[in-house]
């Protein structure tokens, strides 16, 4: 009984650590692609998790490594990919929005000072609300998916049983 | 001890309860630390039959990049961008940069591969600022670009479109079609690789589309 009564004492005091962020907004894996040393423009990833109950709308982000930070998503619309300004992202309550590549990213223009894998950027989130929030990205190289395949088993699985990436067959091979 | 009885159970439950939510939070937070599941393996289209190129040239101040004959006897990967391009074109470079690495393994394979980066923003990407780019990924990635209108022609019979998109003087960006060509040792459009791309993708495709090519004499 003592111990239960402990157990629950310490899971309560276990909770409180993540009761300031049931109300926040939390971010998970924040990374800068590594870019070459000359490029002008770079992008940063992350999934933003709003535990509040209301819906939180991030409007900027800044960082001081960087001249200038948009809010940019790429669009493949028939073959041919394009980026879209974005002012503003929702995050619903008890939802969450992935910048992926391909996708939602931060586009950081203008780096101060070139980056390399192991860097950190302080990047800070600003809300509708008038609240923000700075993180710490890392560098780190990465593609498509998010980063270098090397030691990315579920990504290869899936690469594998993928039947949409099948070539399309001749058909007829006459 | 009524009190006990009754206490016991409701504290287990909520002692089971709070478990889980720590147990479904440190899960939650690991699959995320993946990254959300590639969106699509790409799609590779072969041509009907290849297509061979009209002759083309890219130039640089009147100093040739690319022509027809820079791409006989290889095959050539292409991949059509701009250097101040954040997202796809670092990304899709990679990805061919680790194709390269796995092709790497199949003997004999990148003796007659090419990599080839196609700048479709002359105005910003100067020979140098593009050799670097490149060869950042891989350093044997070529990188040419060319005037505007040497540029659409070569677009043109590989189906690439590209325009300047929004931005400002310094900072606009350039929408491009985003997909992988492969032009075959006899300078023939072979086929086409859609995104998103992924190096194992890329790899596969590239590989079944070689052996499925008789080699030509030469």
């Amino acid at each position: 009984m003592k111990s239960l009564l402990t157990l629950i004492a310490l899971l309560v005091l276990a909770g409180s650590g993540w009761a300031s962020s049931l109300h926040g907004i939390e971010a998970h894996d924040p990374w800068v692609r590594e870019a070459p040393p000359t490029a002008r423009v770079l992008a940063a990833y992350l999934q933003l998790h709003n535990h509040g109950n209301q819906a939180r709308t991030l409007v900027s982000v800044a960082s001081p490594a960087f001249e200038r930070v948009e809010l940019h998503r790429s669009e493949e619309k028939n073959g041919m990919a394009s980026m879209v300004r974005v002012t503003k992202i929702m995050i619903p309550a008890h939802g969450k929005v992935s910048f992926a590549p391909g996708s939602l990213h931060i586009m950081l223009i203008g780096p101060r000072a070139p980056l390399k894998s192991g860097d950190r950027v302080d990047l800070t989130l600003h809300f509708a609300d008038g609240s923000s929030q700075t993180l710490s990205a890392k560098v780190r190289r990465g593609g498509a998916g998010g980063m270098t395949h090397d030691h990315d088993p579920d990504h290869s699985m899936k690469m594998h049983k993928g039947s949409r990436g099948e070539m399309k067959k001749h058909g007829h091979d006459h | 001890m009524p009190h006990t009885h009754a206490a016991n159970p409701w504290m287990k439950r909520i002692a089971v309860t709070l478990l889980l939510l720590v147990l479904g939070i440190v899960a939650g937070a690991m699959i995320s630390r993946h990254g959300p599941p590639p969106a699509d393996g790409g799609t590779a289209a072969k041509l009907q039959a290849p297509r061979i190129l009209h002759p083309f040239s890219l130039t640089r101040n009147g100093v040739p990049q690319l022509d027809n004959d820079g791409l006989r006897g290889k095959w050539s990967l292409l991949f059509f961008g701009y250097t101040h391009c954040p997202d796809v074109c670092p990304a899709t470079l990679a990805e061919l940069a680790r194709a390269y690495e796995l092709l790497a393994q199949e003997p004999g394979v990148l003796d007659d591969t090419q990599f080839i980066f196609v700048s479709v923003d002359p105005a910003r990407d100067t020979p140098d600022t593009l050799a670097a780019y490149a060869g950042y990924f891989n350093p044997a990635f070529l990188a040419v670009s060319g005037d505007p209108e040497q540029l659409a022609a070569l677009a043109r019979q590989l189906d690439i479109r590209f325009r300047r998109g929004a931005g400002s003087n310094e900072a606009y960006n350039v929408d491009h079609s985003s997909a992988i060509l492969l032009i075959d040792p006899q300078v023939r459009y072979h086929a086409r690789i859609e995104a998103p791309h992924h190096a194992q993708d890329i790899r596969r495709q590239y590989l079944e589309i070689r052996r499925q090519t008789p080699t030509p004499p030469s």
